[in-house]
């Protein structure tokens, strides 16, 4: 009876989940009635109109694939001449190291590239710096904390940042801990082991939820953020980017992990379980639109070193939210065809509400569970690609010109 | 041109004498010689760049790379004793069903098996070999660990009451899963060239034995598992190898942890799954680290090799006195 | 005891031996009819246990697989789905292709090396031979992995040590061609070694002894009747190459649209179950299983036809 009425809920809130979504996203197209462009924007094309046949392809973040995924196969669509091939979602780290060794046209990655990077992944007998790269804000979204714990009686569970940091340390073993159980007191919680789920290779996501553990709960998590793998406590399962740490969530009973929020949405069953994380304001937040916005809102000044929008102050804020980025060459690209398509299509995917009614990137990410970029990220965006030169000239021009 | 047989011969031995004909033998031989040659040069490079790859890491690590039990790239510390414990601890769970089951099956295609059914169940077993080894992991995740973890690892639980080596929790991918579908994919191997070497013991022996009152079993036990024993452990010796060596269906199934299993269920990491997975985003030094362990498997690989042919040559040498 | 004696013949002690022998035989017949019977129940129980998983993944293929053959599913590039289309899934045609591609070009190089280099090692014995036989069946039980790392250094990234510096082509199908080629040579060279030496030495006399060089013999003869030989060893190391993924993990790279070029990334249909198995997307997962099972077919295809194409080539020779 109790699993019947379970599976009920399960069906109403995502059918309500799935609704709000889609209502916000019909609502952020143009020509729904909210927003208007009379002044069409000058840059952004939705057919880029290429003279030369030319291919990009990125590799990176996974954090970022299923917004790649969706946007790339628009753009194509509408593009004749331009080929782009599919994004390889490998993971932050490695997305770094390809597009230092030249091997992609763009890296995704969830941190923006630091010195210590470059250093690490540079070829031997060369120097860059950060100086020869543009870092380009592409994606917003929320790192959710899904959990499966069978025959628990409700969806969410609230959990601190310090409760967490405990839990991947292997300090909390047990589901029904007086940590966890006293953060929810009307839960009857199981004893059985904890089975932490964490990114196995070198990852974005792994950055931000540690940025957000050692900002809340800097006496428990002492490490600052990184990308590399965490160290797992015994019986731990390693992930291989963010859809095999959901898989692995989804198929392991009494596990609880941390994935983007995105691959919650599109996982129906992760559903069942996602956790209230407690914040600044004292808080317990559920991942949502609203929430990661309203922490994109807390600080609107992004830079690629000072990028950071975990744990803000505000009432319904989502405390573990970041942006995402692509990382492209300065003044190296391969040939103007290529540089000019590659150019376009990250100014087209940073934007939204393209001319004449089109979609363009940040409506195909609110589509995917992502939360639009916002006005300001957006003008970044443009203003970062601006800077992108082929031969000296720079590569990204308004239309007809 | 006369075609009778000894105007042709006669051409050709004329032909022969042409100094373009020593030109074309020359060619053939350096033909051959070249083509041998790049391939012999292919193998060195590839071998060397393995080697030489992995020399930044014995130059940090030392021998401590073999027996450290830390692998962490955040620290630098490579330590790979719990990965070569994982890939032992897979390998011999395969190696403990498989031999036995395939061996027996083996025996039965051969001896057991009407002939009309021999061909069939032949062709069945070398299908199963051919399958990818891909295809094992996706069904080894998607079907055997739900199974494994709903039914197989509570049971096995319950007969220990939970302690070693079946500790829960119970999570399907875990030491024991990668070493069933190991098992699965060796068994075809084992299997096939097996009853390749049984069915070439001669007949006449095999009905000889019985003929003065060998039960079937005396005379599979004492005239054809001895004849055939070369066939047999060649078999052996392949399938450890590719156990060792698979990366593809164990990555999938075994939870990828490079901690120290101590159970049954724990989830582990082997060499070669390791170095699958990280391969992509090491640093400088791991990239060297994971060079080490592919040194590493090579040695295991060689050993087991080494170890086959030691017993081929033992029992060759017995069979001298018989 | 039932010996006849003769008068003024001692007793053979081989005689009471061999009534001994009889007596126990005698004695023992039960327990050794039932404990051979046992064990040849066991056996033929081992055969059946060994076979069940081979019809348990014959069956979770075709039940889980064969509802998403369809033309579309042939033709049609992958989509992804979104939450506006969450069951959103086109087709496998740029793994097909990428696969055909990357292995059409790995035989292409694999196979005159593997089957010349078995040549040499028919038609020699010397040292030399004996190292680079050695060789081959060292690289044959190598993990397929180490030769993914070898084509991502060499092809992929460029080879910059020792002052050489080869420029990479980066992810492409030929760095995947690359690693497959070489781990198909040593499987040719070993079988078409095997078939080339099988050739009866008659024939070769004959040729020789005609008064033809050797390497027209080899040309001419050797090679004509081996052949059912080497079209069975090519075609078995291409079953081989087409469902190995650890090779291509990463060096291909990743491709959602059909294309021909090799120096391009491509998509490949073992690294696509091995991806898809994993994917975010449920319907992406489900779909894997169709991939596996087309995959499947395309290999047993290669090595059913294998056999049938050496077996009628036997007979046609007759």
């Amino acid at each position: 009876m109790n699993m019947k009425r379970t599976v009920r809920l399960g069906f109403a809130t995502t059918a309500v989940v799935f609704s709000a979504i889609a209502l916000a996203a019909v609502s952020a197209l143009p020509g729904a009635g909210a927003s208007t462009k009379s002044v069409s924007d000058p840059y952004l094309a939705a057919d880029v109109q290429l003279s030369t046949p030319a291919t990009i392809g990125g590799a990176g973040s996974t954090f970022q694939a299923p917004l790649e995924n969706a946007a790339q196969a628009l753009y194509q669509a509408r593009n004749t001449n331009a080929t782009i091939n599919g994004y390889q979602a490998v993971g932050s780290g490695t997305g770094e190291a390809d597009i230092i060794k030249k091997l992609v046209d763009w890296g995704g990655t969830d941190v923006p590239m630091a010195q210590s990077d470059i250093n690490k992944d540079e070829p031997a007998g060369t120097d860059y710096t950060t100086a020869d790269f543009l870092q380009i804000p592409i994606g917003l979204g929320g790192v959710a904390i899904p959990f499966n714990v069978p025959g628990l009686s409700v969806k969410k569970l609230v959990l601190t940042a310090s409760v967490l940091a405990n839990i991947y340390l292997g300090k909390i073993t047990q589901w029904n801990s007086g940590a966890i159980q006293a953060l929810n007191p009307k839960v009857k919680l199981p004893k059985t082991r904890i089975i932490v789920v964490a990114r196995g290779d070198s990852s974005g996501t792994t950055y931000i939820f540690t940025n957000f553990l050692h900002a809340a709960a800097p006496t428990v998590w002492t490490t600052g953020p990184a990308k590399t793998a965490l160290t797992l406590p015994p019986d731990g399962i390693a992930g291989s980017g963010n859809a095999g740490v959901a898989s692995d969530i989804e198929n392991t009973p009494n596990s609880i992990g941390y994935v983007e929020y995105s691959y919650v949405l599109l996982n129906p069953s992760l559903l069942k379980g996602v956790a209230a994380i407690v914040n600044k304001s004292g808080d317990a937040v559920t991942p949502s639109i609203a929430g990661i916005s309203l922490a994109a809102a807390a600080r609107p000044k992004i830079s690629a070193t000072g990028f950071s929008i975990v744990f803000q102050w505000g009432a319904k804020t989502y405390p573990i939210a970041g942006y995402t980025w692509a990382v492209i060459w300065k003044a190296q690209q391969t040939s103007q065809a290529e540089g000019t398509l590659l150019v376009k299509y990250l100014d087209w995917l940073s934007h939204s509400g393209a001319v004449d009614g089109t979609t363009a990137g940040q409506d195909v990410a609110a589509l995917q569970g992502y939360v639009p970029l916002p006005a300001n990220i957006q003008a970044l965006a443009r203003a970062t690609l601006l800077k992108c030169t082929y031969q000296g000239k720079v590569l990204l021009t308004t239309n007809g010109s | 041109m006369s075609t009778t047989p000894l105007a042709v011969s006669d051409e050709l031995l004329t032909e022969k004498t042409k100094v373009f004909s020593v030109k074309s033998d020359f060619a053939h031989w350096s033909v051959l010689y070249g083509v041998s040659g790049l391939f012999a040069l292919i193998c060195v490079v590839f071998l060397l760049s393995v080697v030489v790859s992995s020399l930044p890491a014995w130059r940090h690590s030392g021998f401590s790379l073999i027996y450290g039990r830390v692998w962490s790239q955040a620290s630098d510390s490579f330590g790979a004793l719990p990965i070569i414990t994982g890939t032992l601890m897979t390998t011999a769970i395969a190696l403990v069903f498989a031999v036995p089951i395939g061996i027996g099956s083996a025996l039965a295609i051969v001896h057991v098996l009407p002939s009309r059914l021999r061909i069939f169940a032949s062709s069945l077993v070398e299908l199963l070999a051919a399958v990818p080894s891909v295809v094992y992991g996706l069904w080894g995740l998607l079907v055997l660990a739900p199974w494994f973890e709903q039914t197989v690892q509570p049971s096995l639980a319950d007969l220990t009451d939970h302690h070693f080596p079946f500790q829960p929790p119970f999570e399907g991918v875990s030491l024991l899963l990668a070493g069933c579908v190991l098992f699965i994919m060796i068994l075809p191997m084992i299997v096939a060239l097996s009853r390749d070497a049984i069915a070439v013991v001669p007949h006449d022996q095999f009905e000889g034995a019985l003929s003065v009152g060998a039960t079937k079993w005396q005379v599979l036990r004492k005239v054809v598992l001895p004849a055939a024993r070369t066939g047999i452990v060649g078999a052996v010796t392949l399938a450890t190898a590719r156990a060792l060596g698979e990366t593809v269906a164990v990555a999938m199934v075994i939870g990828l942890n490079p901690l120290f299993p101590h159970s049954l269920f724990s989830t582990a990491s082997t060499l070669a799954s390791t170095i699958a997975l990280e391969f992509q985003d090491a640093t400088p030094l791991q990239v060297a680290a994971l060079g080490a362990l592919a040194v590493i498997l090579m040695v295991l690989t060689a050993f087991v090799n080494w170890i086959g042919r030691r017993l081929i040559r033992h029992s060759a040498a017995r069979a001298h006195f018989v | 005891m039932t010996t006849t004696m003769i008068e003024g013949v001692p007793p053979d002690p081989m005689l009471e031996r061999r009534e001994l022998i009889q007596q126990v035989a005698h004695r023992t017949l039960k327990r050794r009819m039932f404990v051979s019977k046992a064990v040849v129940a066991s056996l033929g129980a081992a055969l059946v246990a060994a076979l069940i998983p081979l019809f348990a993944i014959l069956f979770s293929l075709v039940q889980k697989g064969i509802h998403w053959w369809s033309i579309d599913f042939f033709t049609k590039t992958p989509q992804f789905p979104s939450l506006i289309d969450p069951n959103a899934v086109g087709g496998i045609e740029n793994a097909l292709v990428g696969s055909l591609v990357i292995d059409g070009i790995a035989a292409l190089f694999a196979v005159p090396i593997g089957v010349i280099t078995g040549l040499f090692l028919a038609e020699s014995d010397s040292r030399l031979a004996n190292a680079l036989r050695s060789t081959a069946e060292i690289m044959t039980g190598l993990p397929s992995i180490l030769l993914g790392i070898f084509a991502y250094q060499m092809i992929v990234i460029g080879f910059h040590e020792w002052g050489i510096a080869l420029p990479g082509i980066g992810f492409s199908g030929i760095a995947g061609s690359f690693a497959i080629g070489i781990l198909m040579i040593p499987v040719i060279i070993k079988a078409s070694e095997t078939a080339l030496r099988s050739v009866p030495f008659t024939i070769r006399e004959a040729g020789l002894a005609l008064g033809a060089r050797k390497g027209v013999v080899a040309r001419k003869v050797i090679i004509p009747t081996a052949m059912p030989g080497l079209i069975t060893a090519v075609l078995l190391a291409l079953s081989r190459a087409v469902g190995e993924t650890a090779p291509i993990l990463w060096v291909i790279g990743a491709s959602t649209v059909t294309t021909w070029d090799p120096t391009h990334e491509m998509a490949s249909m073992p690294l696509q179950i091995f991806q898809s198995a994993t994917s975010p997307y449920t319907s992406l997962r489900e779909e894997t299983w169709g991939i596996a099972l087309t995959l499947v077919v395309v290999v047993l295809f290669i090595n059913l036809g294998s056999r049938l194409l050496a077996g009628w080539l036997q007979r046609e020779r007759r």
